[in-house]
């Protein structure tokens, strides 16, 4: 299939927020997450051929989000992620702000790959096999992390019960 | 199946459960209620990532996107362009002032603005720190940031770098090229639904068009010759 600036228009109106979404998770950046989605959308333009699968589509511009942002980070930051540096996350449109605020606040506090799983479970829906192959894992090992961020939020969903409760 | 094995199946993979374990889910009240609390974790969880993209993202894109300069949102490669460009410039000096006919720079100057549309984005707020930084480092100085200015960056017209602006007065877009060691005869411009002039003095011309351009070409070319400085003087008018 021939690939012409409308095939690129396509691909950025189909996949563009979803990206943008993902990538400012990842970067915490509004200037970069736009720029990460933008190399991954021409990457994509270029690899129009094995697009054609929409799911599959997916899950490789996600994966290809993920790589070229660790690219940058590897390059351009510190090779540590200070979990205090996690704590800004953008604001988000909901009735409940103090309930988004909160579970930002709480999901900053688990380990990032254990996070990043459950991101890419809760939030895009993924299987376990298909978060593994973005994460260069195995299931299993995404099985762990998704169960261990889940069992933390929820002990800490308890904690914050019971401190209502006594106070 | 019991409760521990069900539970570690709903922390696990809570919208992929096995029949099993979703019959015992079903049957047995504490574990319903454990799914119940983790299907309501997950729904805030993805809220977590329901971040609004900026205003203007896939327009920014799709203009970005193949066969297209980025315009004011420069990669690394685009800067590492940029500065080569600005490097020649300093080592070489910039070239002899151009002998491109007036005709031509009014087809340039349209298709450029066909090909790089920025006139079509929203506006940038740091457009006034863009068109400093851009002049500056085409040699100029600014006297004053031009009224109504949206957006400013660098381009790249018959080989030479050159100032891209939208100025909006009056609610009208006019699109603005101020090009450095270019000299051509006064030059008005009448192509594919743009209208305006070309102006120069000894080593730089002003271009400006806009779609419905008429009365207003003039005011705005004297402003844009007074606000910015330059080693020779520009006419305007």
């Amino acid at each position: 299939m021939s690939r012409s600036g409308h095939d690129f228009a396509a691909l950025v109106d189909a996949y563009a927020q979803d990206l943008y979404r993902y990538a400012h998770w990842l970067c915490r950046d509004v200037h970069i997450a736009e720029d990460l989605v933008q190399d991954t959308l021409l990457r994509a333009w270029k690899s129009f051929d094995k697009l054609q699968d929409v799911k599959a589509a997916r899950a490789w511009l996600i994966t290809t989000v993920r790589r070229e942002h660790l690219r940058r980070f590897e390059r351009f930051q510190p090779t540590t992620v200070d979990v205090d540096e996690m704590e800004y996350l953008p604001a988000v449109p909901t009735d409940d702000v103090a309930a988004a605020d909160e579970i930002r606040t709480r999901l900053s506090s688990l380990p990032v790959a254990d996070r990043e799983a459950l991101l890419l479970q809760a939030g895009y829906g993924y299987s376990l096999k298909e978060i593994a192959e973005i994460m260069d894992t195995t299931p299993a090992a995404v099985g762990n992390r998704v169960y261990r961020a889940r069992q933390r939020l929820l002990q800490q969903d308890a904690e914050s019960g019971r401190r209502e409760v006594q106070a | 199946m019991n409760c521990f094995e069900a539970r570690r199946a709903l922390l696990t993979d809570p919208a992929r459960l096995p029949s099993t374990v979703a019959t015992h889910v079903e049957q047995c009240e504490r574990c319903g209620r454990v799914a119940s609390q983790i299907r309501t974790l997950d729904l805030r969880v993805a809220d977590a990532l329901n971040v609004d993209p900026p205003v203007g993202l896939t327009e920014r894109l799709k203009l970005a996107g193949p066969r297209r300069p980025r315009w004011l949102a420069p990669s690394m490669a685009g800067m590492a362009l940029a500065a080569s460009v600005l490097v020649a410039a300093i080592v070489i000096g910039w070239p002899a002032p151009s002998t491109v006919a007036g005709a031509d720079w009014a087809g340039s100057v349209v298709s450029h603005t066909e090909y790089d549309a920025a006139h079509e984005l929203t506006a940038n707020p740091a457009a006034p720190a863009d068109f400093q930084h851009v002049i500056e480092r085409l040699g100029g100085q600014v006297r004053a940031i031009p009224e109504g200015l949206t957006r400013a960056g660098y381009c790249i017209l018959e080989g030479r770098a050159a100032l891209h602006a939208v100025i909006e007065r009056a609610g009208q877009r006019f699109v603005v090229y101020v090009m450095p060691g270019v000299s051509t005869a006064e030059t008005h411009v009448d192509l594919r639904g743009w209208r305006g002039e070309i102006i120069s003095g000894e080593n730089v011309a002003i271009a400006v068009i806009g779609r419905d351009a008429t009365d207003d070409i003039e005011p705005l070319m004297k402003s844009l010759a007074a606000s910015v400085q330059w080693s020779g003087t520009v006419r305007a008018g």
